[in-house]
């Protein structure tokens, strides 16, 4: 009851997948908490390089976004769902990007409202936090949930999902 | 150790327009708590969220925001807990709040709320301070008006 763990996800190895996904999600909750510790198996720090994807949809977003870098902020309004900022393979051995997604009232016949918070820090010399407010304008329950499509995960990158329910 | 988790304290989904939310009798079974609000209003405005019912100058806040072409940061006095610097009619806004160590009677109550608008206010994130060592056994959220259809769900959270 209350906050429960659906499923966690572990990059165990080198494959680098492209998606971490969860599948079948159960609609007895009230909001669903997407949690994502995350390194791209690739390059520099990937900025906003990945999507968030709703039911396989990785359209119909709108947001309005609060970065800073630690040492300027900026605001910017935006159509589409990117994910956090991840450290890549040049960044210090080690260092993930973290994230929470909330998404309230995931089954309901309304658009939904998503909340996202997240930090990038790569021992001390690059830094992004960011907060972004979505709406995702489908009125469909949310079944599937995905981060990925453009960059690949490296191993130990994890992401779970929780589901609050009201009982 | 227990697992922190959440539990359902009291919920509202409104079936029609009103002018305030109340949560009440609020046990002190719990850490913290989490108010998690998904409303629109009927009309623009800034709205309140009162512990004990208390609308005296006793709130103090700090907050910053991005509204897409933006930022901004202030910190004030004020006589609520600030869950949202501003309501825009018929704007769908997520705020989530938690509430820390709400039933302790010796320490002021400290909250942090991120709120969520993404049509115009945009993101932003309050941390707000009620001067009063009291437990907190009520909150009241006001404004005119929670339009139908928002929803209000507090949770506890377990230490």
């Amino acid at each position: 009851m209350g906050m429960q763990l659906i499923e966690t996800i572990e990059v165990t190895d080198t494959s680098a997948p492209l998606y971490l996904e969860f599948a079948n999600i159960d609609q007895d909750g009230v909001d669903l908490l997407v949690t994502l510790s995350a390194r791209a198996a690739s390059g520099t720090p990937q900025y906003r390089s990945n999507y968030l994807w709703l039911n396989g949809l990785s359209s119909g977003f709108s947001a309005i976004r609060l970065s800073g870098n630690g040492s300027s902020t900026s605001s910017t309004s935006a159509s589409n769902s990117y994910a956090p900022t991840m450290t890549g393979t040049s960044a210090t051995a080690s260092t993930f990007a973290n994230a929470q997604y909330y998404i309230s009232n995931y089954t309901s016949s309304e658009n939904k409202a998503i909340a996202l918070d997240s930090v990038t820090e790569n021992n001390g010399t690059t830094v992004f936090m960011l907060i972004d407010a979505y709406q995702w304008a489908n009125t469909d329950a949310i079944t599937n949930v995905k981060i990925g499509g453009s960059t690949t995960f490296a191993q130990y990158s994890t992401a779970s999902l929780y589901k609050i329910t009201a009982d | 150790m227990a697992t922190p988790t959440y539990t359902l304290i009291d919920s509202t989904v409104l079936s029609s327009a009103a002018s305030s939310v109340t949560f009440s009798s609020i046990p002190a079974d719990y850490r913290d708590l989490v108010l998690v609000v998904e409303a629109s209003t009927t009309a623009s405005g800034y709205s309140t969220l009162r512990a004990n019912s208390d609308s005296g100058s006793n709130y103090t806040y700090v907050h910053m925001n991005g509204n897409g072409s933006g930022t901004s940061s202030a910190t004030g006095t004020a006589s609520t807990l600030n869950l949202y610097p501003y309501f825009y009619a018929g704007n769908k806004n997520l705020v989530i709040t938690q509430i820390m160590d709400y039933s302790a009677t010796d320490k002021h109550k400290t909250a942090l709320a991120r709120g969520n608008d993404p049509t115009t206010t945009g993101a932003y994130a309050i941390a707000s301070r009620w001067a009063n060592t009291a437990a907190i056994t009520s909150l009241t959220l006001a404004i005119a008006d929670w339009a139908a259809g928002s929803t209000f769900y507090l949770y506890g959270i377990e230490a």
